[in-house]
């Protein structure tokens, strides 16, 4: 099997599915193709470590996938550029669609430190608002809001959370206003801006529905769908880790019985991944309660998080 | 900061040089950064010997990720700092404990990037069987490595008997590479080491 990333290669021999003989074949070759008789160097580097972040997120393949188109778009075009190429301009504003936790404002602050490694924003920061920091409270109030924000993200990204509330006053709401200065500053400055408007799938769609002009103003549409139980889990471990506790097969089994009564019981506003993260940090509260009344603790109790630490966890 | 990766086989001996190397230029304790492949780091204080007992071992795998040490040279009249960085073993076959394939895989992944690479071979382990093999894991590292102007060998365990007679194999099967004999068991070889090492920070 043929691998187009050094990363796509480090995962495969973490899966098992090739050997270490295999994957240094495999390195060696890209590696040599780049840039012979050198390092990798500390850019591309950082390029692939922020490639790596994001494969590092639990499910979302669909995402990883448009980077990684996004990315090789990106590539190319600048190599066709060194040619004296026609090139495609870069417009890369785009549309997170997804229920809350699905991961939209971690792969949008991935995005940014990304699109900063590759060069093409200035600066990488990411600007997160919403309704109220752009929405003024009196006429001309909104533009003067909404042009502070979008000084402060140029060279970044601007990430609207909940962008449908912008539409949803009616005729005489504010948010109209916003969304004109936005759409002017989105054209104006699309070399130097990138704007992500995120929200609830059904909401988002029936924003972009409200106004038509901005549907083809996105040129990048992403959904975020739900975790599955598995995936829940495997972010709950993931989570645990970072946070340098254990689990045993009892609470792991315990875990996904509570992310399926979660999951079951709450239907559209499961928070996903920010509800395991409220649960492991009860958990971790649970455990620290019972083992506060203990005289000494061995370094493998600090630890190990018990079923009985997920029991009243809700 | 230079950054030195030790790489090799689990088991040739690389936190043993990387602690044994620190004593010989002045250490007298470490400060140990862990890497685990979830990016979490952890740095423990050891004293050399506190370092061996915990770290070094005759199990295989013993050290499963990133062990950096940052370690100071002094060049004439400045000192200089340099970053030592211990791996996790690879080994030819895909080993069935995860933990250990990650730790290979993070082993690769810095060896991509590391401004200098150590290849510790075990010289004593050099069999009629390790010779005829065309793709061993220290061909592939010395393939790799080659390309790169900044590798070294260090042929370990030249204090075994059966270690002397095999520099000459050593030297059949890596040719392009420049070999350094050390016994990282009693820092024997450490001499020209550190003047490698002086050459490359």
């Amino acid at each position: 099997m043929s691998y187009i990333w050094p990363q796509d290669v480090l995962l495969a021999m973490e899966k098992g599915e090739i050997s270490a003989v295999e994957a240094l074949k495999s390195l060696q070759e890209m590696d040599n193709m780049t840039m012979p008789s050198t390092k990798v160097n500390h850019s591309q580097k950082r390029i692939e470590d922020t490639l790596h972040e994001l494969d590092h997120l639990i499910g979302l393949s669909e995402v990883k996938k448009i980077v990684r188109e996004i990315y090789a778009f990106i590539e190319i075009q600048r190599r066709r550029q060194q040619e004296n190429l026609n090139t495609e301009p870069l417009v890369l504003h785009m549309i997170f669609k997804g229920n809350p936790g699905t991961g939209k404002t971690t792969v949008a602050r991935i995005m940014s430190k990304f699109f900063c490694e590759i060069g093409v924003l200035t600066r990488g920061h990411l600007i997160e608002v919403e309704r109220a920091d752009l929405v003024g409270e009196y006429i001309g109030h909104t533009a003067q809001k909404t042009r502070e924000q979008l000084k402060k993200a140029y060279g970044g990204i601007l990430f609207i959370d909940e962008a449908y509330s912008l539409a949803r006053g009616g005729e005489k709401d504010f948010g109209k206003e916003s969304i004109d200065v936005l759409v002017k500053a989105m054209e104006d400055h699309k070399n130097d801006l990138i704007l992500i408007l995120a929200g609830y799938q059904k909401e988002m769609v029936g924003f972009l529905e409200t106004n038509p002009g901005l549907h083809s103003r996105f040129p990048i549409h992403i959904d975020f769908p739900d975790y599955s139980q598995q995936e829940l889990l495997h972010i709950a471990e993931q989570m645990f880790r970072a946070r340098q506790y254990s689990l045993s097969a009892e609470t792991r089994s315990a875990l996904l019985k509570l992310l399926l009564s979660h999951q079951s019981s709450v239907h559209e506003n499961f928070g996903n991944a920010r509800t395991v993260r409220n649960i492991i940090e009860k958990a971790i509260r649970r455990q620290a309660v019972r083992l506060i009344s203990k005289a000494s603790t061995t370094r493998q109790e600090l630890m190990l998080i018990e079923p009985t630490d997920l029991v009243e966890v809700k | 900061m230079r950054e030195f990766i030790i790489v090799g086989r689990p088991n040739s001996g690389k936190t043993m040089f990387a602690l044994n190397f620190a004593a010989f230029i002045g250490s007298k304790t470490v400060d140990v950064t862990f890497r685990s492949y979830d990016g979490l780091m952890s740095c423990r204080h050891f004293s050399i010997e506190e370092a061996k007992v915990q770290l070094c071992g005759m199990a295989l795998h013993k050290t499963r990720s990133l062990q950096s040490l940052i370690l100071k040279m002094s060049l004439g009249k400045t000192i200089v700092n340099f970053k030592i960085t211990d791996t996790c073993g690879i080994g030819e076959k895909i080993h069935h404990d995860e933990t250990i394939r990650r730790g290979m895989a993070q082993t690769l992944s810095l060896l991509r990037c590391a401004d200098f690479i150590f290849h510790i071979v075990d010289v004593a382990g050099i069999n009629k069987e390790y010779l005829n093999n065309p793709s061993t894991i220290d061909r592939e590292i010395y393939n790799y490595g080659i390309i790169r102007n900044s590798y070294t060998i260090l042929a370990n365990k030249i204090d075994l008997p059966s270690a002397q007679d095999n520099m000459t194999k050593l030297a059949y099967l890596f040719p392009k590479a420049h070999a350094i004999p050390v016994s990282a068991l009693l820092s024997q070889g450490f001499k020209e080491v550190k003047a490698c090492v002086a050459r490359n920070i």
